[in-house]
């Protein structure tokens, strides 16, 4: 059964961008454009996961997320705002939003915050992860593809470790520096390092074998797939 | 009163009135207190002169009635009288006249006393003395009618004067408080005048040492630094524009071009791609941006931990070491010893990160960066970064912190760089309380420093 979300935005370019995303990734996406339209559609019909804008016209993000939380509704709830300072966040997540996402956001980003968050307390980490031929053990560290043994620098095994967590989805550069290099600023002139990894790293692990995983997305980011374009 | 109030004018004119008045008034005291005592001690000489003289006719031909009426004759007759053995002896004329009482004990040498008699006061003297065997009491008066009319006269002249005086100084001194304050009424209307439209008015300072010169001078640097700061916010604005016009025109016209025909899906996937890729340079350089706005109150939330420097550089070098490596650059990073430092840890990173970066970029393919960490010879903790670039021309280095500067207006946006990296990293440091300087360039290259001080060390 799909997992149903509703958007709560006043900008109807991005809510509706938000929306096809979503559809495309087999998402059931609902709309509302204000504070009141969400609240309503809240109590009246059931969703698994609210994105809610922080700055909305009527009633403000927080005072919907705080009225929720009164109630003792704990559907997940991941806050958009154009207003990135730490008290904002603070203020946000003290009311009880369970993660915060800055605009502008990549889209990559806000999906696998998505499903961090709808699958939440389930599934166990894996120790084995696996795309078409290529296999990470991460119990022994070791990376196989077609039988044959690959060598990796712990960056590289970092990296198509988190980019195997997301198979299937892109992954944005700054996904990886916060969740990868561990570099919360965005303002880190990190993206040259991340390209240089991403390129040693398909050397090692595509160059020699067919099918290539490896993808590149312009503009938006990298992904691992078995699956050709 | 409200004038009062309102004008410093007024109010130095009423002070210096007031203190002039209570001035005059205790001198014009001191002066009849003066005149008075020097009158009272003429006088009292005077009757001393008589007393004596009458002792002298009365020790000559001892004490008979005729003898003092030819005295009083001498005398052009003088207020006297005298007691031989508790009975009058002799009176004189204006002494009966002025219906004088003589008091009743009288020593060898009595200080004279006023008394009033006739609705007259006088100055009387006294003394007892023995002659020739019997006992004599002399006593002489004068009166006090004149030097009561000196006094009078002088207290007149001071009734009248101190007030006329006063309204004197009063409006003399408001006429040169109006002229010492004018300046700064010209001031304050040439200030009213000065708005961002004119910045560079500077008001006239006639004399540098004088109070109010000093705060033509004060009032005139104030401008300088609003000026200078004026020119940045413009420059900035100028920049920050051409910085997002660039990525803005390239995604209007890739999007327009690519709209204009039917295109193959190949084409507009190129074109989206190539739009999102600006996009991703426009929202990059807006939280630069927004970042390099954060002041004094977000340094107030910062938490700071006490963090080892070294360490925290020398992970930032090994981040950093696969640019190097593509450069074939070697980098080398130096640590002596542990160096702990109270600082925001994601922000302090930042710094030396953007360092790095700027070494790595400007430091040719085979060169060498070099970084160290290491106490100074106070305390402060040091951590430079040696590039092997081009170096940084003299009328270049002021500038090269600035947001948007750069050396070659030409090659950093092609290298990837927003034109903030040196900025940021100054930003970096100075939110932490650190400075960052360009400590040395030349030809061989550049040595950026950036130091914590010895205080934030505990």
């Amino acid at each position: 059964m799909p997992k149903r979300i509703l958007i709560i935005e006043d900008d109807v370019k991005i809510s509706k961008a938000i929306k096809r995303g979503l559809e495309q990734e087999g998402y059931v996406a609902l709309t509302a454009l204000s504070g009141e339209d969400g609240f309503f559609q809240i109590h009246s019909q059931p969703c698994d996961l609210i994105l809610l804008d922080v700055l909305l016209p009527g009633r403000s993000g927080i005072e919907i997320l705080a009225a929720l939380r009164k109630a003792g509704r704990r559907t997940p709830i991941l806050m958009l705002t154009a207003l990135d300072s730490l008290e904002d966040k603070v203020s946000g997540l003290d009311a009880g939003a369970d993660d915060y996402l800055g605009k502008p956001f990549a889209f990559p980003e806000l999906l696998a915050r998505i499903r961090a968050l709808l699958r939440r307390g389930g599934q166990e980490e894996l120790l084995l992860l696996r795309t078409g031929d290529l296999e990470l053990d991460l119990a022994k560290r070791k990376v196989v593809r077609s039988g044959r043994n690959i060598e990796l620098t712990t960056k590289e095994f970092e990296l198509l470790e988190y980019l195997l967590r997301n198979k299937g989805h892109v992954v944005s550069r700054e996904m990886l520096a916060v969740d990868v290099w561990k570099e919360p600023n965005r303002a880190t002139p990190i993206d040259n390092i991340i390209d240089v990894h991403m390129t040693r790293l398909r050397r090692k692990v595509d160059e020699p074998f067919e099918p290539k995983l490896l993808k590149t997305v312009r503009g938006v980011g990298f992904m691992i797939s078995a699956d050709s374009p | 009163m409200n004038l009062f109030r309102t004008s410093l004018r007024i109010r130095l004119t009423f002070w210096y009135s007031l203190a002039l008045g209570i001035l005059l008034s205790a001198f014009s005291f001191c002066i009849h207190l003066l005149a008075e005592r020097s009158l009272l001690r003429q006088l009292d000489r005077e009757l001393a002169g008589r007393i004596f003289a009458l002792e002298k006719s009365i020790q000559d031909k001892p004490g008979e009635p005729e003898e003092l009426a030819e005295f009083e004759d001498e005398m052009f007759s003088p207020v006297f009288q005298v007691e031989r053995n508790d009975s009058l002896l002799y009176q004189s004329g204006s002494w009966r006249s002025a219906g004088l009482v003589a008091p009743g004990k009288t020593g060898p040498g009595l200080a004279p006393v006023e008394v009033r008699a006739k609705d007259h006061d006088y100055r009387l003297a006294s003394k007892a003395l023995e002659i020739h065997g019997s006992r004599y009491r002399l006593f002489a008066a004068m009166p006090m009618d004149q030097v009561e009319s000196v006094l009078a006269g002088l207290a007149l002249a001071f009734k009248i004067g101190l007030p006329v005086g006063l309204i004197l100084a009063f409006l003399g001194g408001n006429v040169f408080a109006g002229k010492a304050l004018a300046p700064i009424g010209r001031m304050a209307g040439l200030a009213e005048k000065i708005s961002s439209e004119n910045l560079e008015l500077r008001l006239p300072v006639f004399n540098r040492t004088d109070e109010i010169g000093r705060l033509a001078l004060a009032f005139n640097g104030v401008l300088d630094r609003l000026e200078s700061s004026f020119e940045r916010l413009k420059r900035f604005t100028a920049d920050a524009s051409h910085e997002l016009r660039t990525p803005l025109t390239a995604i209007r016209s890739v999007g327009e071009v690519v709209l204009r025909s039917d295109s193959d899906i190949g084409a507009y996937r190129e074109a989206i791609s190539s739009i999102l890729e600006e996009s991703a340079r426009l929202s990059r350089l807006v939280q630069d941006l927004l970042l390099l706005t954060k002041g004094e109150h977000d340094r107030k939330s910062m938490t700071r931990s006490l963090l080892d420097l070294g360490d925290l550089t020398k992970s930032i070098c090994s981040t950093f070491g696969v640019l190097a490596e593509e450069k074939e650059q070697t980098l080398v990073c130096e640590v002596a010893e542990r160096i702990p430092a109270s600082v925001e840890e994601s922000t302090f990173r930042l710094a030396v990160m953007n360092l790095i970066d700027n070494a790595i970029k400007h430091t040719p393919m085979g060169g060498a960066i070099q970084v160290k960490v290491w106490r100074g010879a106070s305390g402060e903790s040091l951590i430079t970064v040696r590039d092997q670039g081009a170096g940084i021309p003299q009328e270049h280095r002021q500038r090269i912190f600035d947001r948007f500067y750069r050396v070659d207006p030409g090659r950093s946006r092609a290298a990837g760089g927003t034109g903030l990296g040196l900025a940021i990293a100054r930003w970096a440091a100075e939110i932490n309380d650190g400075r960052l300087e360009l400590a040395e360039s030349g030809p061989g290259g550049s040595l950026f420093r950036i130091t914590i001080p010895h205080a934030l060390i505990s």
